[in-house]
């Protein structure tokens, strides 16, 4: 005892304040809450954020406002608005009584005729009815164009602007945390197609003509009307191990002043997750098949129909590699965890662009495969690198989000 | 520095060889390690949890076979102190007694109105800060309504468990009251992001217990933890030593009530055995203030735990298998290619939703884990483990049925489940470190003989069949032995002691037990010579 008190006491004739390093300093802060999340950081409500504006473009960057349960009412309030260093711009509205779970943001498009984006829905705790008035505006400068079906060649890629102009009404119900959510949409859509801005590569119209790409040479204004379904049973939506989802969406296109561009779309996503034994090894599938139908002898206008190629489909082809009026994606991805937050991926992806005419078939189509790696939370992916390889092309993919 | 120190404090406390003074003092063995000289009050300190973690996993970590524990007496067990006091073990308990824990004024009297003084600032579970009308402070904490008394019952049969191993915890109880009883306080505060701060109002209250569970008659569950005594001065670490408090001198991951810790928090997986959990507090004392050092929040022990959303919710099976990052398992995933699972996923756990995740079949003491590496559980031994082996040991099954029994859980079923799977995982506990080391304790003289007691036997590993003891005569101012007599067999626990006036005997004693060659390493016990009658006066286990 005598040694330990000297101690003691030599130790008095040495205090030190206790010290933290700068990193455990600046980590406490933000435990502590003593500094706001970056997430949190807004101005008068309007929150700067990065995206992804459309599948091609370079990350965007905006800001988004959202204000929810307005006065004593359960109306809210959204709007963002996002540009890209390569011209690409997004602008959207939307008022009304909006899905979206306690203050987060509601899913940032409203588009509604992308069969893609259903699996996307906020889970919300209580059953929910949302009743909302949407506008958007997109102006995408560079967006490719390689000519229609499986048969176009990467030598004929173009790029052409695409702008669009939504407004609608939508109405949706959404069963609580899982299971069912219906949309329905009432709109008007303007569309305007110009030339490219990517230097890099011919506009579009120095390769091709109406004929080639059907609508090249006038865009009349539509009248639109979709509706969608989805049968969620996903133990994660976003970070799936088991279960799987189905979505099904229609729409009609009704051209304003004529018939030349009437066609109808109808969609299905189907996706089902497998856990091979353990949670931690886990299958995903996915099927997705998507047909327009020109109503009346006319024809579906090029810059509508639907593409393969980018991030979330055909990951070894580039952005809007294959259009068609009908389209074919299979996708299957083995998925283990290293640790619950890591997560690596072999993957293949088989997809098909069709002509005008042409029945859904397997043979004739395009392939790739690939490997990733997944940051993730329990939720949802946060961030992948997918590394795909295709007859074309060797691709280094980050990305935002899941794949599927 | 470091080194130099624990050079110092190895030499102090093990006093071994001739060149560090003799080997036993006066005083020895220290019953009490005076660490409460009265001190300036330390800075109050906070604690990055993600600092924490990063620290612990990348730094601190053991570089060598860990050194002895340095805060232990001539008799390898740890002295009373600002840390920890003998209880279980070391003294006769009532199970009443140890169902008390750390009582002082009891649980909050919920027969009257309780005034709500602020919200709760840290940590998962959703809570408050109430005041009841005797005046008395409690830390109210709840469960969520589809798993009622899975925290809380946690809280409360945590921390009477280490109440009762030694160490200094919160009062813990489970109440129930009502929401007409809560008033929020006018002065109450709510500390929103950015460390703003707004009046707390009833509807912030409201939503803390919209989710809460309830008894069948309406009234809210909570865990009551009532107001530590003194000023918090922030969480301890397990590693080094606070600089601003003088009475601080052994480093914590060579503290062996820090490093025993392990066997308890794996008994109890306490997985969340971490410095977050841990308080200090600036104490008055006889002759000025000190720092105690307290465990808290037991909240994620046994099948509690929380999930990804941060929700309470069963223990995640990860926990007290596998690190958050443990970078072995990851690669052997990567490598097979997933094929290689962990064998934890596998377990299959009851369906309790009061008990959650816990279980005694897949549990093995030696493979268990906390969150993330700690400095001390690190460096446990086999003899800081046997020490705390020898008080879980001393947990009787029906002290373990009348303190699960304090969880309230309301399920005769689920209560029976978790009590048989404590009793179990004590067994298993006690048993792995009690077949490492020599398991012979409780050494005393009477009639000239030298009585101890085989705990392996108790613990039901084996039998002996004989103990084979060699006396020696020590030299205390040179630490040599001289040979007394040859290698002698006795049947039982217990050897005659040699005829000598020698001042210092020593008796190495090795267990002839089969199947356990642990119980051959030999224990050495040392007679003193005092007042004309031998006394132990210290014990040596080779581990």
């Amino acid at each position: 005892v005598g040694e330990w008190t000297r101690l003691r006491e030599e130790k008095k004739t040495r205090v030190t304040p206790p010290r933290r390093g700068f990193l455990e300093r600046q980590l406490l802060a933000l435990e502590k809450a003593e500094r706001p999340s970056v997430l949190d950081f807004n101005v008068h409500g309007f929150y700067p954020r990065l995206a992804n504006i459309a599948s091609g473009s370079e990350t965007g960057f905006g800001a988004r406002f959202f204000a929810r349960d307005i006065g004593p009412t359960e109306l809210d309030l959204h709007a963002s608005a996002f540009l890209s260093v390569d011209g690409y711009e997004f602008y959207d509205l939307q008022a009304g009584r909006l899905p979206h779970r306690g203050a987060r943001f509601p899913a940032r498009s409203t588009r509604g005729d992308d069969v893609y984006e259903l699996g996307d829905l906020p889970r919300l705790d209580r059953g929910h009815l949302s009743l909302f008035a949407s506008a958007r505006y997109q102006h995408y400068p560079q967006t490719a164009f390689h000519g229609l079906g499986g048969g176009s060649r990467i030598l004929d890629r173009t790029t052409f602007l695409h702008q669009d102009a939504l407004y609608e009404i939508v109405a949706g119900y959404q069963a609580a945390r899982r299971g069912f959510a219906a949309h329905l949409r009432a709109g008007y859509l303007q569309a305007f197609v110009g030339p490219g801005t990517d230097d890099a590569v011919p506009s579009i119209g120095d390769r091709f003509d109406d004929v080639g790409a059907p609508g090249l040479a006038r865009q009349p204004d539509f009248v639109h009307l979709a509706a969608s379904a989805i049968l969620d049973g996903r133990d994660q939506p976003a970070n799936p191990h088991r279960g799987g989802m189905i979505a099904v969406a229609a729409a009609r296109f009704d051209e304003r002043g004529g018939r030349e561009f009437d066609f109808d779309r109808v969609a299905a996503d189907a996706r089902a997750y497998l856990s091979l034994g353990s949670p931690q090894r886990v299958l995903a599938v996915r099927t997705l098949a998507s047909s327009d139908r020109a109503r009346g002898g006319g024809r579906v206008p090029f810059y509508f129909q639907p593409a393969l190629g980018g991030s979330r489909t055909l990951r070894g082809y580039s952005s809007f590699r294959f259009r068609g009026e009908k389209l074919l994606l299979l996708q299957a991805e083995y998925r283990w965890e290293l640790w619950p937050a890591l997560e690596v991926a072999l993957f293949a992806d088989a997809g098909r662009a069709f002509r005008p005419g042409e029945a859904f078939a397997l043979d004739g189509l395009e392939s790739d495969w690939g490997v990733g790696l997944r940051l993730k939370t329990h939720e949802a992916v946060l961030a992948r690198l997918d590394v795909a390889r295709s007859r074309e092309d060797t691709r280094f993919l980050f990305r935002l989000g899941p794949s599927f | 520095m470091r080194h130099a120190l624990l050079a110092v404090l190895m030499a102090a406390a093990a006093a071994a060889g001739a060149a560090n003074g003799p080997r036993f003092l006066a005083d020895d063995p220290v019953r009490v390690d005076p660490d409460h000289l009265p001190i300036a009050k330390p800075a109050e300190v906070a604690l990055s949890t993600t600092y924490d973690v990063i620290e612990h996993t990348l730094l601190h970590r053991p570089d060598g076979p860990p050194p002895p524990a340095v805060n232990v007496n001539t008799l390898g067990e740890v002295p009373d102190s600002s840390w920890f006091t003998n209880r279980l073990g070391a003294r006769a308990m009532t199970v009443e007694e140890i169902v008390r824990g750390a009582a002082t004024v009891g649980p909050p009297d919920v027969s009257g109105p309780l005034v709500v003084v602020a919200a709760k600032s840290g940590g998962i579970t959703p809570g408050f800060t109430m005041r009841d009308r005797r005046g008395h402070v409690y830390f109210v904490k709840l469960d969520p309504a589809e798993y009622a008394g899975l925290s809380t019952a946690a809280d409360a049969i945590g921390s009477r468990f280490f109440h009762a191993f030694g160490y200094h915890v919160p009062q813990n109880d489970v109440a129930f009251i009502r929401r007409e009883q809560l008033a929020v306080d006018p002065k109450a505060r709510l500390t929103l992001s950015g460390n703003r701060k707004r009046p707390m109002t009833d509807a912030d209250l409201d939503r803390t217990l919209a989710k809460a569970a309830r008894h069948a008659d309406g009234r809210i569950r909570i865990v009551a933890s009532l107001r530590l005594e003194g000023e918090p001065l922030g969480p301890f670490k397990y590693h080094g030593t606070r600089p601003d408090d003088p009475n601080d001198v052994f480093p914590h991951e060579h503290r062996r009530e820090l490093r025993g810790l392990r066997v308890f928090a794996a008994w109890l997986n306490h997985d969340d055995s971490r410095s977050v959990n841990t308080q200090d507090m600036y104490v008055d004392g006889p002759r000025g203030g000190h720092v105690r050092h307290h465990l808290i929040d037991f909240s994620s022990t046994m099948g509690s735990g929380s999930n990804a959303d941060r929700e309470i919710s069963p223990q995640n099976p990860r926990a007290g298998n596998e690190y958050v990052i443990q970078l072995g398992p990851a690669l052997r995933s990567l490598f097979t290619l997933g094929l290689w699972d962990r064998p934890w996923r596998g377990v299959v756990y009851p369906e309790h939703p009061g008990v959650g995740n816990f279980e005694a079949d897949f549990y093995r003491p030696e493979a268990w884990r906390p969150e993330y590496p700690n400095p001390a559980f690190e460096r446990m031994r086999d003899d800081d483990a046997f020490w705390a082996a020898s008080i879980a040991h001393a947990m009787t099954d029906e002290a373990i049925r009348a303190v699960v029994a304090t969880g309230a859980l309301g399920d005769p079923g689920s209560e029976r489940y978790l009590a048989e799977t404590l009793v179990r995982r004590r067994d298993k506990t006690v048993r792995h470190y009690f077949a490492r080391v020599n398991p012979l304790a409780r050494f005393a003289v009477s009639d000239d003989r030298v009585r101890f007691v085989n705990l392996g036997e108790s613990a039901g590993l084996g039998r002996a069949e004989g103990y084979a003891v060699t006396w020696t005569v020590f030299d205390n101012a040179t630490g040599r032995h001289q040979p007394l007599a040859a290698e002698a067999e006795v049947p039982a626990a217990e050897a005659a002691i040699p005829a000598s006036e020698a001042p210092f005997l020593a008796a190495a004693i090795r267990t002839r037990a089969p199947g356990q060659p642990g119980w051959a390493k030999p224990v050495r016990v040392y007679l003193r010579l005092r007042g004309g009658a031998r006394e132990v006066v210290g014990v040596e286990r080779e581990s």
